[in-house]
């Protein structure tokens, strides 16, 4: 009898082992079931800043199981210099946390902290299975999470937008053994320099390359040093997001000092956006007798079968955070928009990229994930970019005998 | 659902039917909203009427709709004759069981195959792979194609009206139809075939192609739609990802295999036919054989298989050529040393790397608050200290004939020098495998991590064995035992 027991023990425990995929609910957090969607695209229509970023995690992280949570949280307060710095940085692979914020007056709010439950950090095991990184958290709210969920927390405090990113840049390095030589250089002190450097944002939180801050007409000490800590003289790859009139060509010459300065730009900020989308950098980086790794900067999407992160560009705070929808599933650049209409640039990409068929039972899709409620992308910008993400030319005339709907969105 | 896709998918030549589709019009409804391909090669032969009916025809009305399909329904058992006329130099396909489509009613075409599975959800899966090119019939989304961009409209049987009134999508998106469970799990047939639709990454994930799972009944549960969004999931191609069984991480369950057998022989062998080997030196060639598949016992045969003789003080010597001592004396640290190194590392993961960066260390020696450094140095100390204090200075005791302290550093040099060799091989491999060719780091509980330290080890022993000759051939070491 003992032994049919122990045999039972046995084989319960080898098919426990073998993992499941039942996991909590998402019990208490509907947000989900408010997206709406056309054929080629979903939005994910959060109405503030901290209810888009939620809506984002629930999207991107079902938490049922080890391999589809997260790897850690990062949670910042609403500051849009801090918030894209920091997810310039902390996002990518191998940490993998999307971000999540305070609420306005600094605090986590009930939502965040029941979402910070459920996303059930995995810890990132090259950094003391860190589970959440707080970038300017009070530290009485670092110590609710640490007595509430029972996460690990790693701080990072620095109120300087720059120097918080030679900060994450010293941490990223140690956490990868390695500066990354390809460096997303952004104008801290321009009203668009972040707009202008959304989408390179987006690249670095798919593929975690260097960050750093300048002024229009100067370099901060800060970032000559992080330029300094580079691999040999020369050998960085800058990557300036903006034109003359955002980061001054005197900046420009300075930090070709330090390596290849490049500039991401377009005539406006959706232009800078699309020219991201579509620009590509590779090329030589480091070699040595029988090894030699090359550079590869940029999304380089030109053709049909990609996907978009597409938002106002007013929105830096909710456009931020859904950077993470270019880090996992269906990963793909951001485009920005204006609340009612899609601008040229934008039209005109979106054109390029359109699919086509391309069998006789399949064709090339695109897709597009919409952030942000009416009050930031109006549902008729949604249709156009829809049409513009598919197969099709034009569509039919409207009936008019449409009912009303009561159980999904009307568009 | 089907006022709300008329509105936004609606795309020219993307038409259905001006009516929701209900239990008692659904067959009107398929009527209406496909417009039948003049050129089509088949005809589809469908059940007709009931709920069940509408299950099992369900996949392929979504290829019937989006092709063009003329289709059929089989009414009380028989194929109208009207119907049959402009078709039947056409290929039929049965659509369901023998029990709603009698296999008579495909007796008047040309020629007449019949589509079914065990049930509405295997059936579902069986049209999502099938394809004909004679008679353009399937959409052919086999696990074997790597660069398609599939979508799927998942409902379940109870539900299937609504996935009827989604019928847009097989046009606007190229949807086929897939069924979950009437309790919103996830049957077999479509969880497996899920999986399949996996597409690995080589340079990006941002890399096409991507699929996509369009959820149309409220009875899926969310675990199962959790499982449906992972499978697809991109996963680079060396793992395929955490679930999935990658091409490199099969290699590297063969390797451990054949280490975990190697060892297995090595150790009942040893146990059965060496008794006048000291157990620690058996103990020592089971766990080398463990992270040396077929090379250990090939190397273990040929130390043991020999001419032997007994000294005067009652050890066992055996007549080796130099090599094959020198293999005999790597593997007594190599066989404690590795194992040990691989368990350290995985204490290492496990906790979690530490990680120091603080700016005095970050200029030009920043890598060494990096986890993997600190791992690679936490492996070789500790492993050395006990290798040496719990292995090889009993062993050198009991075999060397020299004073305690002696032996304490003698055996000290040894271990240190025999395990730097070994972690020269296995280190440089480790971090290879891990911080370059494996695009994204393994967890601690990834095939692909046991596998690169274990290959890595095999490199170590590979290193390590050039040197040991040298330390036999200035007797620091004993080969012949």
């Amino acid at each position: 009898m003992i032994r049919y027991r122990i045999i039972f023990i046995v084989v319960e425990l080898m098919l426990s082992a073998c993992g499941t995929t039942e996991g909590p609910p998402v019990g208490g957090l509907p947000l989900q079931d408010q997206a709406n969607f056309t054929a080629n695209t979903v939005r994910l229509p959060g109405s503030t800043p901290e209810e888009q970023a939620i809506l984002l995690t629930q999207t991107v992280y079902p938490a049922t199981r080890e391999d589809n949570a997260v790897g850690a949280i990062l949670l910042c307060p609403q500051d849009e210099k801090i918030a894209f710095t920091a997810m310039s940085r902390i996002t990518h692979m191998p940490v993998n946390a999307p971000m999540l914020y305070l609420t306005e007056d600094g605090h986590i709010s009930e939502a965040t902290l029941r979402e910070m439950r459920r996303l059930r950090p995995d810890g990132v095991l090259q950094d003391e299975r860190t589970d959440v990184y707080a970038v300017n958290v009070p530290e009485e709210e670092i110590k609710k999470i640490k007595e509430t969920l029972d996460y690990r927390v790693r701080s990072f405090n620095e109120k300087d937008p720059i120097l918080l990113a030679e900060l994450l840049d010293r941490w990223q390095a140690t956490l990868k053994s390695d500066y990354p030589d390809e460096m997303v250089i952004s104008a801290i002190d321009h009203p668009d320099g972040m707009k202008h450097g959304m989408g390179a944002m987006g690249w670095n939180a798919h593929m975690g390359k260097g960050f750093a801050w300048v002024y229009q007409d100067s370099i901060p000490a800060a970032t000559i040093k992080m330029l300094n800590r580079r691999f040999w003289d020369y050998d960085s790859y800058i990557y300036l997001t903006g034109g003359p009139e955002v980061i001054s060509d005197k900046v420009a010459r300075q930090l070709a000092q330090y390596g290849l300065t490049r500039r991401i730009f377009g005539d406006n900020v959706y232009a800078s956006n699309t020219v991201n989308a579509g620009y590509k950098d590779y090329g030589r980086n480091l070699g040595w007798w029988w090894g030699w790794k090359p550079r590869s900067f940029g999304w380089g999407i030109a053709q049909a079968g990609h996907n978009f992160i597409i938002g106002n560009a007013d929105h830096i705070l909710e456009m931020i955070p859904a950077a993470v929808l270019g880090h996992m599933g269906k990963h793909g650049p951001i485009l920005l928009v204006k609340q009612d209409s899609v601008p040229k640039a934008v039209h005109d990409y979106l054109t390029m990229v359109k699919p086509f068929a391309t069998g006789p039972q399949e064709t090339i899709l695109n897709f597009g994930w919409i952030i942000g409620n009416e009050d930031q992308v109006t549902n008729k910008v949604q249709q156009d970019i829809d049409l513009l993400l598919s197969p099709f030319a034009q569509r039919q005339p409207v009936t008019s005998n449409t009912v009303k709907i009561d159980t999904l969105p009307s568009l | 659902m089907h006022q709300y896709l008329k509105k936004v998918i609606n795309y020219q030549g993307v038409t259905v039917a001006q009516d929701a589709p209900t239990e008692e019009n659904w067959m009107r409804f398929v009527r209406e909203s496909i417009s039948v391909n003049p050129q089509a090669r088949h005809v589809l032969i469908l059940p007709a009427g009931s709920q069940e009916a509408l299950q099992w025809a369900l996949p392929a009305l979504y290829y019937a709709y989006y092709y063009g399909s003329p289709i059929i329904f089989v009414t009380n058992g028989q194929v109208p004759e009207s119907d049959i006329q402009p078709y039947q130099n056409l290929t039929a396909y049965l659509i369901g069981p023998a029990s709603l489509v009698p296999s008579t009613a495909g007796n008047p075409f040309s020629e007449a195959e019949r589509l079914s599975g065990r049930n509405p959800a295997d059936h579902a899966v069986r049209l999502a792979e099938y394809r004909d090119e004679a008679t353009e019939f399937g959409w052919g989304r086999k696990h074997d194609r790597q660069n398609g961009y599939f979508h799927y409209v998942v409902t379940t049987p109870k539900d299937a009206l609504m996935g009827l009134a989604a019928l847009p999508f097989a046009r606007s998106n190229n949807a086929s139809l897939l069924y979950a469970g009437d309790d919103g799990s996830l049957p077999a047939s479509t969880d497996r075939y899920a999986w399949t639709q996996r597409s690995d990454w080589f340079v990006s994930p941002s890399e096409g192609p991507f699929r996509h799972f369009w959820v149309v009944s409220p009875m899926v549960s969310y675990a199962a739609q959790s499982r449906m969004d992972f499978s697809v999931e991109k996963a680079e191609y060396a793992s395929l990802g955490a679930v999935a069984l990658g091409y490199m991480e099969g290699l590297m369950i063969m390797f451990i295999t054949l280490g975990i057998a190697s060892s297995i022989f090595v150790g009942v062998h040893a146990a059965n036919t060496l008794p006048m080997v000291h157990v620690p030196m058996k103990i020592a060639w089971t766990l080398g054989s463990l992270l040396l598949p077929i090379i250990g016992p090939l190397l273990y045969l040929t130390a043991y298989r020999r001419p032997a003789y007994k000294s005067a003080d009652g050890t066992w010597h055996w007549l080796r050529p130099q090599n094959i001592q020198s293999a005999a004396a790597t593997m007594m640290g190599f066989g404690y040393g590795a194992p040990l190194m691989v368990a350290i590392g995985f204490l290492f993961v496990w906790f979690g790397f530490p990680l120091i960066y603080d700016e005095w260390l970050s200029d030009f020696v920043y890598w060494l608050g990096a986890g993997m450094p600190i791992m690679m140095i936490g492996m070789f100390v500790l492993s050395v200290l006990t290798a040496w204090l719990l292995a090889q200075y009993p062993m050198k005791k009991m075999m060397m004939d020299m004073p305690e302290k002696q032996v304490a550093w003698m055996s000290f040099k040894t271990t240190l020098l025999s395990m730097a060799a070994v972690s020269l091989g296995m280190m440089s491999l480790t971090w290879w495998m891990l911080m370059n060719h494996i695009p994204m780091m393994p967890k601690e509980d990834d095939i692909l991590w046991f596998g690169s330290l274990w290959v890595a080890s095999f490199l170590g022993f590979l290193v390590a064995w050039p040197f040991n000759w040298f330390m036999i051939r200035s007797h620091l070491k004993p080969g012949n035992t």
